[in-house]
């Protein structure tokens, strides 16, 4: 996994391995990329649960509530 | 200096006076590699605010996120909000209501939720306002992606730290030119 640094003031450019540290924030961050993903689809399914419920098409629905 | 067609000697403006600035100035370019990228000595006290474009840049695998944090900080001050449409179902959906918290990582500027789209061909535009001010700092902007996102964003850093730098994450592996992944950092003229 890689990191890259620009330094704008130097022009330096470096691009190397992730050390320890860093490969452990990348992955506390792709765990939440994750969950919010998740999170969205749950909220999909339950929103077309509902629909099928009341009988309506999502198209329905957007025209009924104005989206 | 030549004079172009169609005009006469007179026409032509030899020089730019001194004193004439522009409302946005282009800082620096660069590109995004690896699965995170970080821009230093991005802000300085020449500029309040700024204006940051990415264009036609990707993830290396399907359905990335990609965040925003400003100075190198990690976590703990980062309360963000995004709505997220798609313009082919016609159908939209706050991402993220403004979480009120400062649970995340960065600040949400991207997601290519799709089911199973990339992010490519995203394009972005983030403005930062007041980075290097000793107060936090404000963000907005938007993504669209290929994959029929349109992603609007908004965000604080509730951090009165002064920021020099700002990173771009992904996460994925790594972000990709899809086709060109040229970053550009403005500032916005003070006057």
């Amino acid at each position: 996994m890689k990191i890259k640094f620009h330094d704008i003031a130097t022009g330096e450019v470096v691009e190397r391995d992730m050390n320890a540290d860093e490969l452990a924030l990348h992955k506390i961050y792709a765990a939440e990329a994750k969950a919010l993903d998740e999170a969205l689809k749950a909220k999909q399914v339950a929103r077309l649960a509902l629909l099928d419920r009341l009988g309506l098409t999502e198209q329905e629905a957007q025209l009924l509530l104005g989206s | 200096v030549g004079v172009p067609n169609g005009y006469t000697s007179a026409q032509v403006v030899q020089a730019v006076p001194t004193g004439i600035n522009s409302a946005l100035v282009l800082i620096d370019s660069g590109t995004l590699s690896g699965s995170s990228t970080t821009f230093s000595s991005a802000f300085s006290a020449d500029y309040d605010n700024y204006l940051i474009t990415i264009d036609q840049y990707g993830g290396n695998a399907a359905s990335p996120n990609v965040g925003l944090q400003i100075g190198g900080i990690t976590s703990g001050v980062y309360e963000y909000g995004s709505y997220r449409g798609q313009p082919s179902s016609s159908a939209g959906d706050f991402y993220n209501a403004w979480n009120g918290s400062t649970t995340g990582t960065s600040i949400l500027i991207g997601n290519a939720y799709n089911y199973a789209s990339a992010l490519d061909f995203a394009t972005s535009t983030i403005n930062i306002l007041n980075p290097f001010k000793s107060f936090g700092t404000s963000v907005f902007g938007n993504t669209i992606t290929g994959g029929d996102d349109a992603f609007n964003f908004w965000g604080r850093v509730q951090d009165t730290t002064s920021a020099t730098s700002f990173t771009l994450l992904t996460s994925t592996a790594s972000f990709s030119a899809s086709p060109s992944n040229t970053v550009r950092i403005y500032g916005y003229a003070n006057s």
